[in-house]
């Protein structure tokens, strides 16, 4: 198949997940194990993952800037004040964002898609629940009030990692690195919008690919890929046209 | 009498390969078929039609009088709770223990726990698993897994009963204990069962009449009998190297 | 929590034999041609489209950050510096790294864990073929090797997706901003890029092939070998790129 067909046929199976997703949400009970189970699976198990990468991520930030401020303007006063915005309307929810994409998206597709390929989904369908309703929905809710929560935990600990970084490496007192003039409102917006747009994608993009699984630990295994990479692509397509749109704006 | 199944001229392809054509055949109440076939011949596809798991490219199934083919998902939901499907891979929900998994059925019924947990332990001590009720299905074996699987299409009573090759994989003990399990509660229950399994010595105790799948068409419908006798070689050919394999 | 401990420093001494066994089987065993090739097609033309989509939206979503900063002081003459830096040390061969790692890691940790498996592995031992030096190595060179190779090619990629972005959003002629890229980025920029993705490219290979080959179970195991691969690989990632950024300056 050529590469457009394929984009299509995976268009067209999002679109008809999301689709099924939204109409489940008003329609079915909330299943309560199940959201309970994803809430922790989705959210809690990431709490760590997320520390380790937004840590050294915040780290890295600020050895950059710092580097670059003291090559070019020999003075590394501003950094903080300067990294502020770009954390919380940037560096915050994109790479929160791309490493819940990596870590629950691929957690969902591989866990659906085995549930298909060993006939399970085919079980709850024959007890009469649809796959959609009990399985995808409660992890699309876990995502949507663990995304934006693990975000802002990301947010603070890029926060504090580059703090410690920049008074370590460079000697900038706490102070005047936790500098929150330049951050305005439409920073903050940036953020939420940001986080909520990808608490929906995630699970979808990647719900879709595993639910679309077929054949055998091939087929589980293809699902998985797929699911992160089609949703780290639509996070960061999705954060350029949030970013691009509120540049506009603003 | 009106026929339980109906299936008129069923017709799937996968791309553009036709597995199935015109597929036809009916089905009255309390009857036993046995659906066999070389692998890879479309019995499992069949089965999943039957049920609204899978819809054909084309033709009709009508089941309790009701056609599937183009129903709603809503409107099969109905249906299926008078169906139990006992699944190639068991199918068991890794999530969920024995006990849960047995009574999930009764559940999503309605049933409240006390009594939908009362009536799983039933048709749990029914298989003889009534031990392992509160084990995960990863610590079963393959047996074990079987006759969960087994309990959990039996508990909703069903009244019709879909075996997609029940004894997979198994030792001649087990494969007998399954099939005796499947007559006894189509006796209990008095179900129409449809079983698909390469065990022709065991199906032949057990069904009156087998349905003979080859290349995507129906190759021979009738009685065990009937079928040794054929003219047709292929089928009287399948059987007999079926019936010697088994001894 | 003691058995975790366990299990996890058990896992950690597995995957340093595993690296200790890949190195030798680098540098004593014999390289298979065909394999090699075959992979370095695979992961190499097989992934480019989506790493050109990944370096173009990089590359604009740096201009938009950028831009935000230099309308504001209205220094528009140092766009080029910001994003050439932005892009070229940092988020270029991050989002790279990460999507490398989305699409070829996470596809051979699914390819070798579902010969693991179907025990494809157990065969190739029984022909007396070590798996490790006739799949893994293979993969290791062309991981390292493409992983680079796209990262140049994405930087340019992204170049023009910064251009063109800074030219329709923020409204910077592509002359000043070619200009100010020439003037303020140096090669070491570029450089630190490259060796960068080249060790993106090793710890995404080693971490990927390890989880592909210490499956064990079926069809679920395959998918938490592929869920576990991208998400060592991105802690990996990320570590390596503290300690590149670190030890360069």
């Amino acid at each position: 198949m050529s590469l457009i067909a394929v984009i299509q046929q995976d268009l067209r199976s999002i679109a008809s997940t999301l689709s099924g997703t939204l109409t489940s949400l008003f329609k079915d009970p909330i299943e309560n194990k199940e959201l309970w189970s994803s809430l922790y699976q989705l959210g809690y198990r990431s709490v760590f993952f997320v520390l380790l990468t937004l840590g050294f991520l915040g780290a890295i930030m600020n050895l950059q800037t710092g580097y670059q401020a003291q090559r070019i303007l020999g003075d590394c006063a501003m950094v903080g004040e300067q990294m502020m915005p770009l954390l919380v309307r940037q560096l915050a929810p994109t790479l929160t964002g791309l490493m819940v994409a990596t870590r629950v998206g691929s957690g969902i597709a591989a866990e659906l898609g085995s549930m298909v390929v060993t006939e399970q989904v085919d079980a709850l369908r024959m007890c009469g629940a649809s796959p959609i309703g009990y399985l995808l929905k409660p992890r699309f809710l876990a995502c949507m009030v663990m995304v934006p929560a693990l975000t802002v935990f990301g947010g603070v600990i890029a926060f504090v990692a580059g703090l410690v970084v920049s008074g370590w490496v460079f000697g900038i007192q706490p102070a005047s690195y936790a500098c929150f003039d330049q951050v305005n409102r439409w920073d903050v917006w940036e953020c939420c919008i940001k986080a909520f747009v990808f608490s929906m994608v995630i699970p979808i993009v990647s719900g879709s690919a595993g639910l679309n699984a077929y054949g055998g630990s091939e087929g589980v295994g293809e699902a998985t890929t797929k699911a992160v990479v089609e949703s780290c692509l639509a996070v960061i397509m999705l954060d350029l046209l949030v970013g691009g749109v509120i540049f506009l704006l603003r | 009498m009106e026929p339980l199944i109906r299936v008129e001229d069923l017709c799937h392809r996968f791309d553009s390969k036709l597995v199935l054509s015109q597929i036809g055949f009916e089905l009255f109440q309390g009857e036993c078929l046995a659906l066999v076939g070389k692998g890879g011949a479309g019995k499992s596809l069949i089965l999943k039609m039957i049920c609204g798991l899978l819809r054909p490219s084309s033709g009709r199934v009508y089941v309790f009088d009701q056609e599937i083919a183009h129903a709603s998902e809503a409107s099969l939901f109905a249906l299926r709770k008078q169906i139990g499907f006992v699944f190639q891979n068991n199918a068991l929900f890794d999530a969920l223990t024995v006990i849960e998994n047995v009574k999930f059925p009764l559940i999503r019924a309605g049933l409240n726990d006390g009594e939908a947990t009362r009536q799983a332990l039933g048709c749990l001590a029914q298989v003889g698993l009534e031990q392992a009720a509160s084990k995960w299905p990863n610590a079963l074996s393959g047996g074990m897994k079987k006759r969960v699987c087994l309990a959990r299409a039996l508990v909703s009573k069903p009244k019709l009963l879909l075996c997609d090759d029940p004894t997979a994989g198994l030792d001649p003990v087990t494969t007998q204990r399954i099939f005796r399990l499947i007559g006894e509660t189509q006796r209990q229950l008095s179900a129409t069962v449809i079983l698909v399994s390469h065990e022709i010595s065991a199906l032949r105790q057990l069904c009156e009449r087998m349905l003979l799948i080859d290349g995507g068409q129906v190759l021979f419908d009738g009685s065990f009998e009937q079928g040794r006798l054929c003219s047709d070689d292929r089928v009287s050919g399948f059987l007999n190297r079926g019936m010697s394999a088994c001894f | 929590m003691i058995n975790q401990i366990k299990q996890l420093l058990e896992n950690f001494g597995d995957f340093c034999l595993f690296i200790g066994r890949t190195l030798k089987a680098c540098v004593c065993g014999s390289w298979d041609r065909f394999e090699l090739l075959r992979i370095l097609y695979l992961v190499g033309v097989c992934s480019l489209p989506i790493i050109l989509a990944t370096a173009l939206f990089a590359g604009a979503i740096v201009a938009t950050q950028v831009g935000s900063y230099v309308t504001k002081y209205r220094a528009y003459e140092v766009v080029g510096w910001g994003f050439g830096f932005g892009t070229f040390r940092e988020l270029g061969p991050l989002l790279i790294g990460l999507m490398f790692s989305g699409r070829v890691g996470a596809h051979h940790a699914a390819e070798l864990g579902t010969m693991k498996v179907t025990e494809q592995i157990d065969a190739l031992r029984a022909l007396a073929i070590d798996p490790i030096e006739y799949l893994v190595v293979p993969r290791l060179v062309a991981m390292v090797v493409m992983m680079t190779l796209l990262n140049i090619i994405g930087d340019f990629c992204a170049l023009v997706g910064g251009m063109v972005t800074s030219y329709v959003l923020v409204g910077v002629d592509p002359y000043v901003f070619w200009n100010s890229f020439c003037e303020y980025v140096k090669l070491g920029d570029f450089l630190n890029g490259c060796a960068k993705a080249g060790c993106f490219g090793v710890c995404i290979a080693f971490v990927s092939c390890y989880m592909g080959m210490s499956v064990q179970g079926g069809a679920p195991a395959v998918g938490r070998a592929v869920n576990n691969s991208v998400v060592f690989s991105a802690v990996g990632i990320f570590a390596m790129d503290y300690g590149v950024t670190w030890l360069w300056n």
